[in-house]
């Protein structure tokens, strides 16, 4: 019963065994060149076999993890991680959305990764979002059957952004089954980036707290929580040290112009004090400089920083700090006994309802 | 005794009693089920060596926190007190008997323990705090680790 929980781990489907066996031909041969074929990753290059980009993107990862069950356990022991809520790597990169079929194919493949320890590797719903009631279908079969723990977007899916009414059974239909929307980076906000940067590491400086910022206007301002009460919301891989600055930022915005004609919002209240009903959270990295300074924050009386930030581990993306990602937390110095105490566990627990 | 030494000798009393309250206050806050004021007892590079577990504190609570929330109850009943002081640092090690009631229709039987909390203490910014802590268990009447509970 003990959780020390990662909110956003990866598995990596593309790179196991036999994940081409989950699909039927056309579905399998759309993934194959939807996913190993595209020459914009960081693993690929050009003229390579699909089994040679497998290859390299196996060798970009920090371990056998994320598609070996049994490795990422013992890693999971060794780093003293309890719970992982396993995240989609090129599934939720390279589409906003995608067919019935594949999102079926890609669940079943997780659920059987997780079915290793179901008590422990939690997976997280891929969805055929331009669809609303397969999403919805998809949805009740991943939470019902597959036990998922909740269902992930980039924060929009082609001109829609995820405060849209489109999705507005999806959400009702999370609310009936009790799991959060999750809002992963990227957003469609990559693709304007991309524009101006093209692919490189300046475009990155941006695009994931960007994605956060665009996740939490949207969950307050787009209506999300005004229209569902009980839906919870959670934003990874966006990091928190901007987030007081955001937060001061949308109340002063809101203060400005939500009396102005032309500027009316489903708003009820100053959106920091949607921050007080306890169903927005954020995933921090370990080492991020600004850390603490978001966890004091007091964004209202009754709610700090501290409230809504999840400790994550994003392994084993080429990234992630492996070995030591806890380690790193716990040592950083800068954080309270109970702080830490809600970063690493009691946060996820509200979030996901393990 | 002048008034130097005065002020040494409350200092002194002083520290022994905040010393003296750091383990009762984690008792308090595990009973009542306030993880907050548990956690405010420790400094923020403590190492806890449980009963069960080896952790640094941060770890250390957050599988603590559902080990003692899926008990009906418990109540921490805090004994014998030995207190050491030397300038900024100390030591202190506590007696308790700690009870741990399961539900009255549970088929579990409940859990007590007799156990010495030994706790190095530190003086900080904010006051004493527990940076080293040692459980060492005496004796216990009933099933440890809780059937069910992940070790």
């Amino acid at each position: 019963m003990s959780s020390v929980i990662d909110a956003d781990g990866h598995v990596l489907m593309e790179a196991a065994d036999g994940w081409l066996d989950y699909f039927d031909a056309d579905e399998a041969a759309q993934m194959q060149q939807l996913i190993l074929g595209n020459r914009r990753h960081w693993y690929s290059r050009e003229g390579l076999s699909a089994a040679e980009a497998q290859r390299a993107l196996r060798e970009r990862c920090k371990g056998e993890g994320g598609w070996d069950a049994a490795a990422r356990l013992r890693v999971m022991d060794e780093e003293g991680i309890d719970v992982a809520v396993l995240f989609a790597t090129e599934l939720g990169l390279a589409l906003d959305a995608y067919s019935p079929g594949v999102c079926r194919g890609y669940n079943r493949w997780l659920a059987d990764y997780c079915a290793t320890d179901p008590n422990r590797l939690r997976g997280v719903a891929l969805l055929p979002l331009d669809d609303s009631d397969a999403a919805c279908r998809e949805l009740e079969r991943s939470v019902t059957e597959h036990g998922f723990v909740g269902f992930f977007m980039k924060g929009s899916v082609g001109d829609l952004t995820c405060d849209a009414r489109h999705f507005d059974p999806l959400y009702s239909e999370a609310e009936r089954l009790g799991v959060p929307l999750l809002i992963h980076v990227p957003h469609g906000v990559k693709g304007v980036l991309e524009q101006r940067f093209g692919y490189d590491f300046l475009r990155s400086h941006v695009v994931h707290p960007f994605a956060g910022m665009l996740g939490c206007l949207d969950a307050i301002f787009g209506g999300i929580f005004e229209r569902f009460a009980r839906l919870r919301v959670g934003i990874l891989e966006a990091q928190v040290g901007w987030l007081p600055w955001f937060v001061a930022r949308m109340d002063e915005q809101h203060e400005e112009y939500s009396t102005r004609p032309g500027f009316e919002t489903e708003l009820r209240k100053p959106p920091s004090a949607y921050l007080d009903e306890g169903r927005l959270f954020l995933s921090c990295d370990a080492d991020e400089r600004y850390l603490a300074f978001a966890a004091n924050e007091a964004f209202t009386k009754h709610t700090q920083g501290e409230d809504l930030i999840l400790w994550a581990s994003d392994y084993p993306h080429s990234d992630a700090i492996y070995p030591g990602a806890v380690r790193t937390l716990t040592e950083r110095g800068d954080l309270k006994p109970d702080q830490l105490r809600k970063l690493l566990g009691a946060n996820a627990q509200r979030l996901f309802k393990l | 005794m002048d008034h130097d030494a005065l002020v040494a000798e409350v200092r002194w009393l002083r520290d022994r009693e905040e010393i003296r309250e750091l383990p009762q206050t984690y008792a308090y806050g595990i009973d009542t089920n306030d993880w907050a004021l548990v956690a405010s007892v420790f400094s923020t590079d403590c190492q806890v060596k449980g009963t069960l577990a080896e952790a640094p504190i941060g770890p250390y609570l957050v599988q603590l926190e559902p080990g003692v929330k899926a008990y009906e109850a418990t109540l921490h009943f805090m004994g014998n007190q030995y207190v050491r002081v030397d300038g900024d640092r100390g030591h202190v090690e506590t007696y308790a008997v700690a009870y741990h009631l399961e539900a009255e229709d549970s088929d579990l039987p409940d859990l007590t323990m007799g156990v010495r909390y030994q706790d190095d203490v530190r003086r900080e910014d904010e006051g004493w705090k527990i940076c080293r802590r040692h459980v060492v268990k005496q004796w216990h009447r009933g099933p440890l680790p809780r059937p069910g509970a992940r070790s």
